[in-house]
């Protein structure tokens, strides 16, 4: 599955589905957004690979996407839910710093894609041609491949040289996902505040699309690192927890809330009227009693708005999420490499 | 002239073809506020280089 296809579910609701099965990871990435440390929390295998079971063919995301931490460091966990993804129709997506390359390692057998991290930080850890290696190798079996690129704004010298590098090995067949360095995690300490100018328009919040799993087993409603890191998660953006909950509960509590729905037409201001600090800070200062403005027009509008983000393209969520001067780069490949 | 929901939609470029008798009604039905919201997001949507909300999602963007 070509990287502009998972892009272009991003907005539909529940159609993904993100899970951090670990917050280990052997690297120490100065700026690691998760923070992550090999001695960091990580929880049973069973509340993954059980949560992952109880998915059925007819209500199934279209993916999986794996993350972390490092999602390698639990090869047999990923392979594990691959395969029972697999067996339900729905594909599962690795997001890796690549530590083991350039070995391809088995649990990747029923992996649709691989999506390996590299920048100026991740270099420093793993050395580029072992990157490029694995990615051949992958590309080669018929794996589908990309790359998860951060710089710190678009004139960064280090990601252009990149960039141009990969598209050179790869023949601009390998798409990359271009983003910026988030005063996130470690690089809290010391990354720039992002100075791209918040707005007062209405912006319908994509990120609450997919259902969120945190290590610790806790499922929000989306992929912001602050609603995952801190507990109590604020009550409209907490959609239950793998030791208590199925897919189809949660599933239930993403497409139905509507406050949530009204987070994902018009964004946090516009769905409760008030406004705090930013964009996510009004969302998360928003208190589970908050209820959505009555709309009787709100299914509507909310399909209206899935459905003009789906006709942007994944370059258009790349213009509106990523580094916008490289939004194109998702689309590398994407004529050899369809679905 | 009163406010007319369809019009405003269809003047601003929006697509209106695909919709049904019922989803017509409804849209008939939206507030000017409303109305306003979609053609912002439309408009934002056909933006080369639109505002970007910082939303601290750590490395990823998915
Ligand atoms: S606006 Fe709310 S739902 Fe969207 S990413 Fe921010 S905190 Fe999450």
């Amino acid at each position: 599955m070509h990287l502009a296809d998972m892009l272009a579910l991003r907005p539909v609701p529940a159609a993904g589905l993100l899970m951090a099965i670990t917050r280990r990871c052997p690297l120490t990435c100065a700026h690691c957004s998760t923070n992550s440390l090999l001695t960091s929390e990580e929880h049973p295998a069973e509340w993954f690979s059980g949560f992952v079971g109880t998915i059925g063919r007819e209500d199934r995301p279209e993916l999986i996407m794996l993350t972390g931490g490092e999602p390698m460091l639990r090869p047999r966990l990923v392979g594990a839910i691959a395969s029972a993804a697999r067996g339900v129709g729905t594909r599962t997506m690795v997001l890796t710093g690549g530590f083991f390359a350039p070995r391809v390692p088995s649990a990747l057998e029923d992996v649709a894609h691989v999506s390996v991290s590299l920048d100026v930080f991740h270099q420093r850890e793993v050395p580029r041609e072992n990157v490029f290696r694995l990615v051949h190798l992958l590309a080669e079996r018929g794996t589908a491949v990309s790359f998860h690129l951060v710089g710190t704004g678009p004139g960064d010298p280090y990601l252009t040289e990149l960039i141009g590098t990969v598209r050179r090995e790869f023949r601009d067949e390998v798409p990359m996902l271009v983003g910026r360095v988030q005063a996130a995690g470690r690089a809290r300490a010391w990354a720039p505040a992002d100075e791209r100018a918040p707005s007062e328009r209405p912006r319908p919040c994509t990120m609450a699309a997919w259902p969120t799993v945190s290590p610790d087993g806790t499922v929000t409603a989306c992929c912001n690192q602050d609603v995952l890191d801190h507990r109590p998660v604020p009550g409209h953006l907490r959609l239950g927890h793998l030791s208590t909950d199925d897919w189809r509960s949660i599933r239930t509590s993403c497409l139905t809330s509507p406050l949530l729905r009204a987070i994902r037409t018009g964004g946090p201001r516009w769905a409760s009227g008030r406004s705090e600090d930013g964009y996510c800070g009004t969302c998360r200062a928003l208190g589970a009693e908050e209820a959505a403005r009555p709309r009787p027009a709100a299914a509507y509008l909310e399909q209206q708005v899935v459905h003009a983000q789906v006709g942007a393209g994944p370059a258009g969520f790349m213009r509106r999420y990523g580094e916008a001067r490289f939004a194109e780069l998702v689309m590398l490949g994407r004529e050899t490499h369809a679905v | 002239m009163p406010f007319d929901a369809v019009r405003e939609l269809t003047e601003a470029g929006l697509d209106l073809q695909v919709i049904s008798e019922e989803q017509r009604t409804i849209v008939a039905g939206l507030s000017p506020e409303e109305v306003a919201m979609l053609i912002s997001i439309h408009e934002q949507l056909l933006e080369t280089d639109p505002e970007v909300e910082a939303h601290i999602i750590g490395g990823l963007l998915f």
